[in-house]
C-alpha cells in the first residue's frame, strides 16, 4: 500500500508539472506558473528518489542501482499489481 | 530523444471489460486520423516552426498526446481483450497475445484474424463510424 501511494502522489506531481510545462511553452513569462512549476518539479524529485530507494529503479538508464538489476523485476506498467490497484485507490 | 518511465502519466481503470470496444480503440492507433500518424505530423510539423513557443508546443505535444495515447490505449484495449473468459467473437488486429497466456490475466485466448470489419464496427458504435465517415 505505501508502494501505491508514493506511486500516486509521483503520478499526481508529474501529470501537474507536464500540464504547466505545456502551458509554459505558449506563456513563458508567467512568472506564477513558474512559480508553481518549480515547487511542483522540486516535491516530485523527492519523492521519485524516495520511490527509487524503496522500490527499484524508474528508468533504466538514469536511477541509481544498488545490488541487482532491478529494472528486469515485475511489476511493469501494465501488469496489474501495480498501476491498477493504485488507480483504484485514487478513483475513490 | 525519449525516456520511459516505469509509470504511467495517469492510472487507467478498467472498469468493466468490453471487448467490442476495445477493438474500436484499437482502430484509433492507425489510419489518417490516428494516433501514430498525429506523432508524426507533430513532430514533423515542429521543423518548419519559426517561433520559440511552437517549436516547443509541437515537441512537447507530439511526444506527450500521441506516444502516452498509444500506451494508454494499448493498455486498455489488452485489458479489454484479455479480462473475458471466453471471448465470443474474433479479437482483431492484436495478434500479439495469440496463443499465448496473457500475463495481466492468464487466459488463454482464440487466435485472432487480422482485420476488422467495417459492418461489425457499424453494428456496435453508429456514433464513431458516422464520425470516422464525415472525416474522410
Amino acid at each position: 500500500m505505501d508502494r501505491e501511494n508514493t506511486l500516486k502522489q509521483l503520478t499526481m506531481l508529474d501529470f501537474m508539472a507536464t500540464d504547466l510545462a505545456l502551458y509554459l511553452d505558449s506563456h513563458p513569462h508567467d512568472k506564477i506558473a513558474i512559480e508553481e512549476y518549480n515547487k511542483i518539479v522540486g516535491e516530485a524529485d523527492i519523492i521519485r528518489q524516495k520511490y527509487e530507494h524503496l522500490y527499484g529503479p524508474l528508468c533504466s538508464y538514469r536511477s541509481h542501482c544498488n545490488g541487482d538489476w532491478k529494472w528486469i523485476d515485475d511489476p511493469w506498467t501494465w501488469e496489474e499489481e501495480f498501476n491498477f490497484t493504485a488507480s483504484k485507490e485514487a478513483f475513490k | 530523444m525519449w525516456v520511459y518511465e516505469k509509470k504511467l502519466e495517469y492510472p487507467v481503470k478498467i472498469k468493466k471489460a468490453d471487448p467490442k470496444l476495445a477493438k474500436i480503440i484499437i482502430t484509433q492507433y492507425g489510419g489518417p486520423d490516428g494516433e501514430l500518424g498525429a506523432a508524426i505530423r507533430y513532430l514533423s510539423q515542429r521543423f518548419t516552426m519559426v517561433t520559440p513557443q511552437a517549436k516547443a508546443i509541437l515537441n512537447d505535444i507530439g511526444t506527450e498526446v500521441p506516444v502516452l495515447h498509444m500506451e494508454t490505449k494499448n493498455f486498455c484495449s489488452c485489458h479489454s481483450i484479455c479480462s473475458m473468459e471466453n471471448p465470443g467473437i474474433d479479437i482483431g488486429p492484436i495478434v500479439l497475445w495469440e496463443r499465448k497466456k496473457c500475463p495481466v490475466v492468464g487466459n488463454k485466448l482464440r487466435p485472432a484474424s487480422m482485420r476488422l470489419p467495417y459492418k461489425r464496427l457499424f453494428a456496435h458504435c453508429p456514433p464513431i463510424v458516422a464520425a470516422l465517415l464525415t472525416s474522410s
